[in-house]
């Protein structure tokens, strides 16, 4: 089994591809597709810290509890992100970021 | 060192997640993403979480990479074309992805607990019954507070999703 | 040799005349080789060969690939599945007064399945212009995959099973979980109507009945009190799970025709209304894997998990080995599964989502109830 510490540069790895996906992409699904990146790079960091004996053992499946947490909560914001981005799509023919300044003053 | 079952993944994982974002056809992105779910899922296999690798494939590639897939279906994007700014824009984000890279790293690899730390290895009736007990006991707010914002998003995405339209739309839609 | 072959026993006919010269001939020319070439070998071939090591037999018996390839697993699964195909022809031709498949073989056409593999292997593999050839090459694939690796956990008997795992019943739920990216794929990549009709009410009805299906076995779990199919079969030994959770049972068996996109919810591939669905565009064998391998395995596969969960598996009285108990309930629950087909019309789509999403929830619900009811009453021996 490999070491903790590897878990953890893939997993920063991971996250960072996704930080450079949100700031380069316009497409809204493209920036959506980062954010899930980014939160599964979150959730191996907490269970690979969680597999290795970090803490103890009242507090030892923390990590595990908090990565289920995380999946529940990425796919209820993937539901309604996209949900919107349907509505948005409905009423601007388009999901790039960029063209969505309606509201700007 | 390094076991070549870890390797194979992070290096799949890795570019699946880059395809995600640079493949040409979104559509292309959305199955690298669901191919990186999966890899992630291995991952957890390698950790000894059976039953969260199969939690993390039930619901990220069953249900996330599938709305996912369903609304570039239904939202259609076509190839991108990239503009000079674009480009200026990427290589800002590269320049800053790498630095975030390389500032996570060194922070983890001075991190003595890394170096310490020894796997654990449970059963699945300890892990089942460890996740339990904490769930009931300290963390029943987390708990509840989850199933609160699972019933508000099903609502909030039905209400989105539904809203808008002529009553004909929303009568078969 | 060059009169055409009219109908399949000729073929048969011609293939073991084949065959037969071919037997006879082999052996000329391989056992010289073998010969001279176990000189330099450790062990000799040919004495190996003539008085076999029946501890080697054994061990290939008992070895993963022997399971994964053969017995509990893919060729077993494939060659029932092919039989169910003409099971299925023949139950609903009885039920409409007609003979079904006739001609192939002497028996009641019991080498259709040969046939139609050698018809559809004939035929040429069109690649419409405008699909996206990956993906369009690499569903059949896929599909044959996913369907095959449900075999995997399904226990057959004690010693018959491939992966003795504690979250069996979860891994199940996973590879579920991966059908409706394959159909949506494939009908995104066939860059045509009817494939993306079928792939878009694919995607509702599997994504609607997976919920009261997982609700449904979540009683199963509850009882048994783990997520292990051996485990699951070991405690219904006294009392099958189908007489304490027939609530269950129900929503179970109709979740599943749904799942399998069988009458009365084929909607995906409605022939009278879109084609055949998802699969229109594909041709040839790329048809042939997907239906004939990849349909009947899942569906093989789901009426195993039928009998795992609610008919007691292998348990039946020990005349019988248990391997054969467990084929037999099977099939009594395939032969179930076919006769809707027969019997009721396609419903509409609305009502088919209604039924999923409102009623068949209630009910998986309400078994849930049952199944702690039963538990509190302590009805079943705990263990």
């Amino acid at each position: 089994m490999a070491e903790l510490s590897s878990f953890l540069v893939l997993s920063a790895i991971l996250f960072s591809i996704g930080v450079y996906g949100i700031i380069s992409k316009k497409s809204a699904i493209r920036i959506l597709i980062s954010i899930e990146i980014m939160l599964n790079a979150v959730l191996l960091n907490f269970v690979a810290l969680s597999s290795f004996q970090v803490l103890e053992p009242p507090l030892l499946l923390t990590g595990q509890l908090f990565a289920m947490f995380v999946i529940t909560i990425a796919a209820a914001e993937a539901a309604v992100g996209l949900a919107l981005m349907v509505t948005v799509y409905r009423a601007h023919q388009s999901i790039e970021v960029s063209n969505l300044k309606r509201l700007k003053g | 060192m390094i076991d070549i079952p870890f390797l194979i993944l992070s290096v799949l994982a890795i570019v699946t997640a880059i395809m995600a974002l640079e493949s040409k056809e979104i559509i292309y992105g959305a199955v690298s993403l669901a191919i990186t779910f999966l890899m992630i899922a291995g991952f957890f296999i390698i950790l000894q979480v059976p039953f969260l690798a199969m939690f993390q494939i039930i619901i990220n590639v069953g249900a996330v990479a599938v709305i996912i897939l369903f609304t570039v279906m239904l939202v259609g994007t076509g190839t991108v074309v990239a503009t000079a700014r674009d480009r200026k824009n990427s290589i800002f984000a590269i320049t800053v992805g790498i630095v975030f890279a390389a500032g996570l790293i060194i922070i983890l690899s001075q991190w003595p607990g890394a170096i310490r730390a020894v796997p654990i290895s449970l059963s699945i009736k300890e892990w089942v019954g460890g996740i339990a007990s904490m769930l009931i006991g300290p963390f029943t707010p987390v708990f509840l507070t989850a199933a609160l914002l699972l019933t508000a998003a099903l609502i909030g995405a039905l209400t989105l999703a539904k809203s808008e339209g002529t009553p004909e739309e929303v009568k078969d839609g | 040799m060059s009169e055409p072959i009219e109908n399949v026993n000729d073929f048969i006919k011609k293939v073991l005349e084949i065959a037969f010269w071919v037997l006879i001939f082999l052996p000329m020319l391989i056992f010289p080789i073998i010969l001279i070439v176990e000189n330099y070998l450790p062990t000799k071939i040919s004495t190996l060969m003539a008085n076999p090591d029946p501890e080697m037999i054994f061990a290939l018996l008992d070895s993963d690939f022997f399971r994964v390839a053969v017995f509990p697993g893919f060729t077993f699964a494939a060659g029932f599945a092919a039989f169910i195909g003409l099971w299925e022809r023949k139950i609903l031709a009885k039920m409409q007064m007609r003979v079904g498949p006739l001609y192939a073989g002497k028996f009641e056409g019991i080498l259709q399945p040969i046939a139609d593999l050698l018809k559809l292997m004939s035929k040429e593999i069109i690649t419409p212009r405008g699909v996206d050839k990956p993906i369009f090459w690499a569903v059949p694939l896929i599909t044959v995959a996913i369907a095959a690796s449900l075999l995997a956990v399904i226990p057959l008997s004690e010693t018959s099973v491939i992966a003795r795992t504690d979250v069996g019943v979860l891994i199940i739920f996973a590879i579920l979980s991966f059908f409706p990216i394959a159909a949506l794929m494939a009908g995104w990549a066939s860059n045509s109507k009817y494939p993306l009709i079928g792939a878009l009410r694919a995607l509702h009805q599997m994504v609607a009945y997976e919920i009261p299906m997982i609700l449904a076995i979540l009683g199963v779990v509850i009882l048994s009190s783990s997520m292990n199919l051996l485990e699951i079969v070991r405690i219904q030994e006294n009392i099958w799970f189908l007489f304490l959770l027939p609530i269950g049972a129900v929503v179970f068996f109709i979740t599943a025709l749904a799942e399998l996109e069988r009458v009365p919810f084929d909607l995906p591939e409605a022939e009278s209304e879109i084609v055949t669905g998802w699969l229109t565009e594909y041709s040839g064998m790329l048809f042939g894997v997907i239906l004939g391998i990849a349909v009947y395995v899942k569906f093989y596969a789901f009426a195993a998990l039928f009998t795992v969960f609610f008919l007691g598996g292998w348990h039946g009285p020990s005349v019988i080995p248990a391997e054969i108990w467990f084929i037999l309930k099977t099939f009594l629950v395939i032969t179930l599964m076919i006769i809707p087909r027969g019997v009721y019309p396609r419903i509409r789509i609305d009502i088919m989502l209604r039924a999923g999403w409102a009623k068949l929830l209630m009910l998986s619900l309400l078994n849930i109830f049952v199944a702690l009811l039963i538990l509190e009453l302590g009805i079943l021996p705990v263990r």
